[in-house]
C-alpha cells in the first residue's frame, strides 16, 4: 500500500516520542489543542519516565490524506506533580487508530484508550464559556476529558 | 481544566470542588466527590491561573451536563464564597457520556 511506511513510522514517532516532543510534531486536530492546554499549564505533571511497547501496528486503509490503523500499544508514564507526588499511569491504545496528513506529513488525531476513543472523551470550550461567578471571580472551563 | 480570573483586591484560592456522587449520607441517596487539584490553586489579584480539577466519580456517568459546586476563599481578611459551574459534556445527539463510558 503506498505510503503505508510513512503512516507507520508517524505512529510509531507519536508513541516513542510523547510526551519529550512539541506535541504538534506528532498530534493534529482537537487532540493537539488539548494537549498543548495542559503543556502550556504551568505546575502540572512533569513527565518522569514514559515507554510504549508496540505489540501490533498495521495499516487498514489509507484513503486521501486519512489512514486507519490497527494496533495495540501498552504504555506506561511516571509523573511527578507540582508537591513532589510521583503518578504512574498505564494505557492500552488500541484500534481505531487514525492519522491525518497535512503539508505532506502524517498526525496522529484520534485512537482508543483503554476502550473509549479520545475525541469522544474529551471537551473543549471556548471563551464563550466564561462564568461570572461573582466578587470579581471569573471562571473559564478550558477541557474536560472523561478518563478511566 | 478551568482558567480562574481573580478581579478582587485580595489573593484568591479555589478550596473546594464537589461534584454529586453516589452513596448515602444519612437518610440522603447521594454523596459529594470532592476534587483533587493540580496547577495554580491560589490566584493573585489581578491574574489568571489554570487548574486541573479532577474527580473520582463511583458512578456511570448517564448526563450530557457535569455541574460541579465549587467554594473560594479570599484572603486577608479571610471569606468564603461560592458558585456551581455547569459543564456540558456532549452536545451531539449520540452517543452520550454513558456511552463512552461503557465502550
Amino acid at each position: 500500500m503506498q505510503g503505508e511506511g510513512d503512516v507507520l513510522a508517524a505512529a510509531r514517532r507519536c508513541f516513542a516520542a510523547r510526551p519529550n516532543v512539541p506535541p504538534e510534531t506528532i498530534l493534529a486536530g482537537p487532540l493537539l489543542d488539548y494537549v498543548e492546554l495542559f503543556e502550556g499549564m504551568s505546575g502540572f505533571l512533569q513527565p518522569l519516565i514514559w515507554n510504549a511497547n508496540v505489540r501490533m501496528l498495521r495499516v487498514q486503509s489509507l484513503m486521501g490524506d486519512a489512514a486507519f490503523c490497527d494496533c495495540d500499544v501498552v504504555t506506561v508514564g511516571s509523573y511527578a506533580t507540582a508537591a513532589g507526588t510521583r503518578l504512574r499511569s498505564v494505557g492500552r491504545v488500541t484500534a481505531p487508530l487514525v492519522l491525518e496528513r497535512a503539508h505532506n506529513e502524517w498526525r496522529v488525531v484520534d485512537y482508543a484508550l483503554n476502550g473509549r476513543r479520545v475525541l469522544r472523551t474529551i471537551r473543549l470550550y471556548d471563551s464563550g464559556a466564561a462564568v461570572h461567578v461573582g466578587g470579581g471571580v471569573t471562571l473559564q472551563p478550558r477541557a474536560l476529558e472523561l478518563a478511566t | 481544566m478551568l482558567s480562574m480570573t481573580n478581579g478582587t483586591a485580595r489573593e484568591l484560592g479555589i478550596e473546594q470542588a464537589a461534584m454529586q456522587g453516589k452513596g448515602r449520607i444519612g437518610p440522603w441517596l447521594r454523596s459529594r466527590e470532592y476534587a483533587v487539584f493540580s496547577g495554580e490553586r491560589w490566584v493573585s489579584p489581578g491574574r489568571t491561573g489554570t487548574i486541573a480539577v479532577i474527580w473520582s466519580l463511583g458512578l456511570p456517568l448517564t448526563l450530557r451536563m457535569l455541574r460541579a459546586e465549587l467554594r473560594f476563599r479570599q484572603l486577608d481578611p479571610e471569606s468564603l464564597s461560592t458558585a456551581e459551574l455547569a459543564l456540558p459534556f456532549s452536545t451531539a445527539p449520540e452517543p452520550t457520556v454513558a456511552a463512552y463510558a461503557t465502550l
